[in-house]
C-alpha cells in the first residue's frame, strides 16, 4: 500500500501551513500532497480558504519531488480551457509532478455565496462529461476538436502536459468508476467497506478495458498509539462535531475508515489492499495541528 | 519614472527575466494573460499567467503585475480567490489587472465566452465592483446582472492586493478606475492623450469622493528601442521578420500610436514625456529571446 496526505484548506490554513505539510510528506516519502478545491465552508467568520491551483503552483517551486494533487476541482468554477492551462503550467513548473483531479461540484454554499452558477445534478453531470471530453482533446497530441453542449475546442492547445496524471474522484458506485476507467490515470473514492471498494474497482476496471488505472481511496483516520490516546483524540473530534465519541466511532467504522490502535488500523488497511486499493490518502482537517497529522499518517502507514 | 518589464513565455524564460529585472533594479515584472501568444500564430505555446505569478512569488522579490487578464476568462469568484492567494504567497506584492479582452482568436478556438465589447465592458465594471466588495472587510455583497456576491465577508482578506484595469482611457474605463481601482494602465497613448485621461479620471475620482492621488498611473508599450542606431535597426528588422510587416510600416504604426521607441535618446524622451503627462511607471513589453536585447531596450528607455 502506498500513501498520500489529503488536506482540506477551505477549513482554514495558510500557505505556510500547507507548505509545512507538503514538505513533511515529501521528507517522509509519501506519494503526494493533495488538497481540495473549495472556496468556502460554513462558519462565522468564514475560514481563510485559499485557491487550490495557486497554492499548488507555489508548492511546485517550494518542493522537489513529491507529487501535487488537486482532489478534485469542480467543473462549475472554471471553464475547461482555464483548467487545462492551469494544469499544463503547473506541470511545467513542477517538472511533471501535477495530478489533476476534476469533479462535478457539489457544495452548494460556495456557489451561492460567490455567485457561481450551480445547475441541477443532471446538468452538472452533462457539463462534467463535456469538460472531460474537452480536456481529452486539449491534452491529446495534435489538433483537438470537440463540440459539446457547453464547451467547444478547435485548437492544438500547447504545451501538452509532460508528467501530469488525470484523476477522477467521487463516491458513486457506477457512473464515477466507469468514467474514471475511460478517462483517468487514477480513480479515487471515499474509503468504504472493503466489499463496496472491490465492487467499485471492478466497475472501473471493466470500463478501463485493460488500461492501467490506479485505484485510490481517501478518508479520515482517528488513531492513537495506545487505546487511551485513541480515546482522547476520538473525544476531541467528537466534541468538535457535537457527537458522542461512540457515535463518531460508529460512523468511521461504518465508512470503513481506519480507527483505533495500530493493530486495528493495520487490519483495516490490509482489507482495503485486499479489495484492490493501491493507495490511501489520509485526510487531515486541522492544519493547526501538524503534529497529530504526522502521527496519524505514521500509524496508518504501519510505522 | 519607475520601470517594470512585461514579458511572456515559458517558466524558465519568465524566471530568467525576473532575475534579470532584479539585477537591473526594476520594480516589477508584468505578464499578459493570453492563451494564445498571438492571434495570427496558433502554434506557439502559452501558459496561465496567474499560475506563473504564484510560482514567481516564491522566486523573486519583485512586484507581480497582471497586465491584464480578459474578464471573460474567469469568474470573479475565481479571480478573487487566486488573487488573495497570490497576495498571501507573495507577502502583498500582487496587482490584479483586468481588461475586456481583444484577441478574438483565443476566445474562438478555446470556446471561451466572448460577447460584444459593450457587454464585456459591463462585465469588467461588475467584476471590479465584485472584487472590491470581496476584498473589503465586512459583509459587502454585490449584485450585478452578470455577477453576484452574497452579503457575507469572504476570507482571507488580502494584505496588500491592488486592483488595476488596463485600457485605452475611454470614459467607461475611467469610471471603473475612479470607483474601484488602485492603478490605471493606459496602453500606449501619446502624452497629450494620456494627460487628458489622467485629468478626466482624477476629476471623476474627486466627484466620487476619493483622493485622486490614490490612483497610480502606469503605461506599457511594445519595446523597440536602442541607443545605438545599428542595434535599433537590427531590432526593427527582427520585428519585421516576426510580424511580416515592413520596417517602414512598423515605424509608421509606432509613430502614429505614440509607442515610445526609436534610436538614440528618442525612446527615453518619449517615456519622459509620458511621465510629464502623469505616468509613474512604464512597462516596456520586451518579447526578445536574447537577454542582451533586454539590456539594450531598457538602457534606451531609461536614458
Amino acid at each position: 500500500m502506498k500513501f498520500s496526505i489529503m488536506t482540506e484548506p477551505h477549513l482554514g490554513g495558510t500557505y505556510d501551513q500547507q507548505l509545512a505539510a507538503a514538505r513533511w510528506a515529501e521528507a517522509e516519502g509519501l506519494v503526494s500532497f493533495a488538497r481540495c478545491d473549495h472556496f468556502l465552508s460554513g462558519g462565522d467568520p468564514t475560514p481563510d480558504a485559499t485557491d487550490a491551483f495557486a497554492v499548488l503552483a507555489g508548492l511546485a517551486r517550494d518542493t522537489i519531488d513529491i507529487r501535487l494533487c488537486v482532489l478534485v476541482s469542480p467543473i462549475t468554477f472554471r471553464h475547461p480551457a482555464v483548467i487545462a492551462k492551469n494544469a499544463v503550467t503547473i506541470d511545467q513548473m513542477s517538472g511533471g509532478r501535477f495530478d489533476l483531479g476534476v469533479g462535478t461540484g457539489w457544495m452548494e454554499l460556495e456557489h451561492v455565496n460567490l455567485g457561481f452558477p450551480f445547475p441541477g445534478w443532471r446538468e452538472r453531470w452533462t457539463r462534467f462529461e463535456d469538460a472531460l471530453n474537452y480536456l481529452d482533446a486539449a491534452f491529446g497530441e495534435g489538433h483537438g476538436s470537440y463540440e459539446g453542449a457547453y464547451y467547444t475546442l478547435d485548437a492544438d492547445m500547447l504545451p501538452k502536459p509532460t508528467g501530469m496524471r488525470r484523476v477522477i474522484g467521487g463516491s458513486g458506485p457506477k457512473r464515477t468508476p466507469s468514467l474514471a476507467g475511460k478517462w483517468a490515470d487514477e480513480y479515487n473514492f471515499f474509503i468504504c467497506p472493503p466489499d463496496e471498494a472491490r465492487a467499485k474497482i471492478e466497475m472501473m476496471q471493466a470500463a478501463a478495458g485493460g488500461r492501467n488505472v490506479e485505484a485510490t481511496a481517501m478518508g479520515g483516520a482517528i488513531v492513537g498509539r495506545t487505546e487511551a490516546e485513541y480515546q482522547e483524540r476520538l473525544a476531541k473530534w467528537a466534541a468538535k462535531r457535537d457527537l458522542q465519541p461512540k457515535e463518531l466511532e460508529d460512523r468511521y467504522v461504518n465508512n470503513g475508515f481506519p480507527v483505533g490502535t495500530p493493530d486495528r488500523v493495520a487490519e483495516t488497511v490490509a482489507a482495503l489492499e485486499d479489495a484492490g486499493v493501491e493507495r490511501i490518502y489520509v485526510q487531515w482537517l486541522d492544519l493547526d495541528d501538524l503534529d497529530t497529522m504526522k502521527e496519524t499518517v505514521d500509524i496508518v502507514r504501519g510505522g | 519614472m519607475e520601470f517594470g518589464v512585461q514579458v511572456r513565455g515559458d517558466w524558465d524564460h519568465v524566471v530568467g527575466v525576473a532575475r534579470w529585472a532584479e539585477e537591473r533594479g526594476l520594480v516589477s515584472i508584468a505578464l499578459p494573460d493570453h492563451y494564445l501568444q498571438r492571434g495570427d500564430n496558433l502554434d506557439e505555446p502559452a501558459w496561465d499567467h496567474l499560475i506563473h505569478f504564484a510560482g514567481l512569488a516564491r522566486e523573486t522579490s519583485l512586484e507581480l503585475v497582471s497586465l491584464v487578464s480578459p474578464v471573460t476568462f474567469r469568474h470573479p469568484g475565481v479571480l478573487y480567490k487566486m488573487a488573495v492567494t497570490i497576495d498571501e504567497i507573495s507577502g502583498g506584492r500582487f496587482t490584479l489587472g483586468l481588461g475586456t479582452g481583444w484577441m478574438d482568436e483565443e476566445f474562438e478556438v478555446f470556446g471561451l465566452p466572448y460577447p460584444e465589447l459593450g457587454v464585456r465592458m459591463e462585465m469588467l465594471e461588475e467584476a471590479m465592483a465584485y472584487m472590491r466588495a470581496a476584498i473589503t472587510p465586512g459583509d459587502k455583497g454585490f449584485s450585478g446582472s452578470h455577477y453576484q456576491l452574497a452579503d457575507f465577508d469572504p476570507h482571507p482578506h488580502p494584505t496588500n492586493l491592488r486592483l488595476m484595469i488596463g485600457g485605452a482611457g475611454r470614459p467607461k474605463g475611467r469610471r471603473i478606475v475612479a470607483l474601484y481601482c488602485d492603478e490605471y494602465n493606459v496602453y500606449a497613448r501619446k502624452p497629450e492623450v494620456y494627460r487628458e485621461v489622467w485629468e478626466a479620471t482624477r476629476a471623476e475620482a474627486k466627484e466620487a469622493g476619493r483622493d485622486p492621488d490614490s490612483i497610480f498611473w502606469t503605461s506599457a508599450g511594445p519595446a523597440l528601442a536602442a541607443r545605438k542606431d545599428s542595434d535599433y535597426r537590427r531590432l526593427l528588422q527582427a520585428m519585421a521578420e516576426k510580424t511580416g510587416q515592413s520596417t517602414k510600416k512598423i515605424e509608421k504604426t509606432y509613430e502614429e500610436r505614440g509607442y515610445p521607441h526609436g534610436p538614440g535618446s528618442k525612446a527615453a524622451e518619449m517615456v519622459a514625456a509620458l511621465g510629464e503627462a502623469g505616468c509613474q511607471r512604464y512597462f516596456p513589453q520586451i518579447f526578445a529571446e536574447d537577454m542582451a536585447d533586454f539590456d539594450i531596450n531598457l538602457d534606451a528607455y531609461q536614458g
